[in-house]
């Protein structure tokens, strides 16, 4: 199959509004590729250059590009760059630049080589060859690679060519939909296709394994993160709680730990790989099976009970973990369920028999295991949650007996009991342009409250929570509300009111209001509020006192 | 010829000549008839016979004195000559000839034929003040007939699946345009009401619009529905079972389908673009070259590398993305 098609099925893609309009342009492209070509077109589609479950990594960064694009277009790099700015989008702004100008000549021998080259059209395999060489190539050898890769292409080519390897396809196609195409094009069932994806860990594979009508027959491969089962919230205790067993709903770092004798890594919620916790890695290693368990990372006490998050933060987001950290900040990990050991998956068997293999794992030291406790009225679920509460925890978790864990959905199987934590109505201050979907819109806000004296003080910065709608509405809004700009940042006059959820409130010196909110996300945009009704700072002391009154760390 | 910038225009100091703008003393000459190139302060003012019928509408008040084209009139001190830019109706080049030298003025301009607005005609100048809202590479429109096709096709297809194309292009100019390439492509049409005041002029100077009907609640059977641009969240837009065709310039970057919610992104642009303003520069043949509006700067960087003299005249002139905001449904 020709690159050009997958290109320009992507094209259509972008140009085409309703999920299900686009699921069909990608499922015809799917049902009429070669077998060889679909593996890498549905990964292409996806916007990745290789599996999920594939460790290599392009490392083709800014620089690598701006060498290369500067060595093809016929353009300088203050022009280069004032495009690259307007158009937001590598990809895209290469696609307008080699398009309608020839792109710089490179030498006589050169020259040849291209009229040569541009006779073959780039194929789909050709470019999961060029994404390949990249991956194993020197630094140095990058930018010549991708140059000779776009001297290849037509300029819808170069574009998705690109963008695949930025990382962002910008066509309103995620990865579910992908999934969607793929059984639409094979006449196979949805949920056996994203399973089978999730199993594997490449959306490839599992368009070929639907090809030959073989989506059972996936293959789990570890070190790629499965989708995470999700509980669904719950005020307070049902009235019987004997379908459930209970645990613990920690407040930490929910992630998935993969494990063999050789090699470990954490997954978290993002699906993204979490380094800055070795210690847990190297135990997880010394257990001495084959596992993949649920589970969270906690922060500890010296008396054993758990730290508030503020404290599991400072490990957060660092390249190297030193002696010291690991320290001061001691972590482990609390399993509570296990979907794979020594290759047999489990994730299907009930949570009785999983706890069962779990529990023959004898975990100690930093990886332990989070009790199950029993409950028969609501009574005593209610006192399960205080005693939660006090060895400072977030909350309960109930699982119901005899369930499968469903990978990557929430339902009603688990379910979660958290103290209701309070929303802040604050007014926006800032705003700046937001990326991909959101470019060229005022999507990341910025809010404060107000102050003893009645000034207003910033608290906190969301950047979701609100519709595509909304965020067109207010971008509008925002501008005319303009008062001064720095960069891509407009302050604005203090006059929408939003309502904000978070999960809690810290001490922060980045604010001015002297806190920072938790996980903020915009609960409502508030037009039946007017600015002099926003919260206080004082208010927002009263909840983190409320949230535990961690001090800053 | 020494050139000052005043507001969106130009101040000529020598011949006391004030382009798209005003100053005390000097002699207001009005390019076209859009709001960021009327003088709001002047009371008196010269422009071409079409923009002095719209200039009427727009601002009564004034005292315009005609410019018949390509006539050099004694304005002030200098000779001022009028050429056709194909921005919109009316809209004109203004040259300036003063003790021996030439300017060309071009205010909006576009290098492509349309069908509402004759084509310009580019004199020759000493210097030349160009507008360079799309002076980046990246601006490359399509050729002109391929984009009225596809606006044709759209309609069609949008009609025949039983929902409502809605064209948005701005109230003077654009949305005229779309209307003549709908009905010479057999689509009738409808014009809000914002468009309809300018289209009577239009048809005073020879345009002929006669499948389209003025805008009424509840009626959009069987046609496509032309409005500007800032009607694009109005309930009269979001409530139908509309399929949305942005026509601007600005919509050559994939970012406009979000930032209008559009389906078609048609860059039909009243401007010239990156190599259309190249082919203004070549016709004219200056020795000196100022750009304004846009991507001035970048425009004339790229001037200087080609040998030419050139310098960006917008002061403290609105960033990219403002002046894009600015001029999102004027373009």
């Amino acid at each position: 199959m020709r690159f050009e098609e997958v290109a320009a099925c992507a094209e259509a893609v972008g140009a085409t509004r309703g999920t299900h309009a686009k699921r069909d342009v990608v499922a015809a492209l799917l049902a009429r590729a070669d077998p060889e070509s679909l593996l890498h077109a549905a990964r292409f589609l996806a916007g990745s250059p290789f599996a999920q479950c594939d460790k290599r990594v392009l490392q083709v960064g800014w620089s690598t590009l701006e060498r290369a694009a500067l060595n093809l277009i016929a353009f300088d790099q203050e022009t280069w760059r004032a495009c690259h700015r307007a158009v937001g989008d590598t990809g895209e702004t290469l696609a307008l630049l080699v398009g309608p100008y020839p792109p710089k000549r490179q030498g006589a021998q050169r020259t040849l080589f291209e009229i040569a080259a541009k006779e073959e059209p780039f194929s789909v395999l050709e470019a999961a060859d060029a994404y390949a060489r990249l991956a194993a190539s020197t630094p140095a050898a990058r930018p010549r690679l991708v140059e000779e890769a776009w001297r290849r292409m037509s300029p819808v080519e170069v574009k998705y060519f690109t963008k695949i390897m930025t990382g962002g396809m910008r066509i309103g196609l995620a990865e579910s939909l992908v999934e969607e195409a793929i059984a639409k094009a094979f006449g196979r069932k949805v949920e056996d296709v994203r399973l089978a994806n999730m199993v594997s860990g490449d959306v490839g594979e599992a368009a070929a394994l639907a090809r030959e009508d073989k989506l059972g027959q996936a293959v789990f491969r570890m070190f790629h993160p499965l989708g995470f089962m999700l509980a669904s919230p719950l005020d307070e205790a049902p009235d019987d709680p004997a379908p459930f067993v209970v645990e613990d709903k920690f407040d930490g770092i929910r992630a998935q730990l993969h494990a063999t004798r050789e090699r470990g890594e954490l997954y978290t919620r993002t699906l993204e790989e979490a380094g800055e916790f070795p210690e847990i890695v190297e135990a997880a290693r010394r257990v001495g099976h084959e596992i993949v368990l649920d589970g969270e990372v906690l922060a500890v006490r010296a008396d054993g009970r758990a730290a508030p998050f503020a404290l599991l933060q400072r490990r957060l987001g660092r390249k190297s973990v030193s002696a010291a950290l690991r320290a001061q900040v001691p972590v482990r990990y609390v399993a509570y369920d296990i979907l794979f050991l020594d290759g047999e998956p489990l994730y299907r068997k009930p949570l009785e028999e999983r706890r069962a293999a779990l529990d023959s794992l004898g975990l100690s030291g930093l990886l332990t295991t989070s009790p199950w406790r029993h409950a028969s009225t609501k009574a005593e679920v209610d006192a399960l949650f205080e005693d939660a509460r006090a060895r400072g925890n977030e909350g309960l978790m109930l699982k119901r007996k005899g369930s499968a864990y469903d990978l990557g959905k929430r339902g009603n199987q688990w379910l979660k009991i958290k103290r209701p934590f309070a929303t802040l109505d604050v007014v926006v201050t800032a705003a700046e342009v937001g990326h991909g979907k959101r470019a060229g819109l005022l999507s990341d806000v910025t809010f404060a409250v107000r102050d003893a004296e009645g000034k207003l003080a910033n608290v906190g910065k969301a950047y979701t929570g609100l519709t595509d709608e909304e965020i067109r509405r207010m971008t509008a809004l925002l501008k005319q509300l303009t008062i001064e700009r720095y960069a891509s940042v407009h302050v604005v006059r203090p006059e929408i009111v939003l309502e904000v959820a978070f999960d809690s409130v810290t001490k922060s010196a980045r604010h001015k209001s002297g806190y920072a909110l938790r996980f903020p996300r915009i609960a409502r945009w508030r037009t039946d509020k007017p600015v002099s009704e926003i919260d206080t700072v004082a208010r927002v002391e009263e909840l983190w006192r409320a949230s535990g009154g961690a001090e800053t760390l | 010829m020494k050139v000052e910038t005043l507001g969106r225009g130009v101040l000529l100091p020598g011949p006391k000549l004030a382009l798209d703008t005003s100053a005390p003393g000097f002699a207001s000459v009005v390019s076209h008839a859009h709001g960021d190139h009327i003088p709001w302060d002047a009371r008196e003012a010269w422009a071409s016979p079409e923009t002095a019928d719209l200039l009427a509408i727009r601002k009564p008040d004034l005292r315009v004195r005609v410019l018949p084209w390509r006539e050099p009139t004694r304005v002030g001190a200098a000779r001022v000559t009028l050429f056709p830019a194909g921005h919109i109706l009316g809209s004109a080049l203004t040259l300036v000839e003063f003790e021996g030298s030439r300017l060309l003025y071009t205010a909006d301009t576009k290098t492509r034929d349309a069908l509402t607005t004759p084509r310009a005609e580019f004199p020759e100048a000493d210097t030349l003040i160009v507008e360079s809202t799309f002076g980046l590479p990246i601006y490359h429109f399509p050729p002109a007939e391929a984009l009225r096709a596809s606006a044709v096709a759209f309609a069609k297809e949008t009609l025949a699946a039983g929902e409502v194309p809605v064209f948005l292009g701005y109230a003077l100019g654009k949305g005229q345009e779309i209307l003549a390439i709908l009905t010479e492509g057999g689509v009738p049409t409808i014009a809000h009401g914002a468009l309809g005041t300018m289209c009577a002029v239009y048809e005073r100077h020879g345009a002929r619009f006669p499948t389209t009907r003025p805008y009424v609640a509840g009626d959009v059977e069987g046609a496509a529905l032309v409005v500007p641009g800032s009607f694009r969240e109005h309930p009269m837009i979001t409530k139908l079972d509309a399929r949305i065709a942005y026509c601007s310039g600005w919509a050559m970057l994939s970012k406009s389908r979000v930032q209008m919610d559009a389906d078609l992104l048609l860059p039909l642009s009243d401007h010239a673009d990156y190599p259309g303003l190249l082919e203004i520069v070549e016709k004219v043949k200056p020795r000196k070259v100022y750009a304004n509006h846009g991507y001035a700067d970048v425009f004339t960087h790229l001037l200087r590398k080609k040998g030419m003299d050139a310098t960006p005249l917008t002061v403290g002139h609105l960033d990219e993305e403002q002046e894009g905001q600015a001029r999102l449904g004027d373009a």
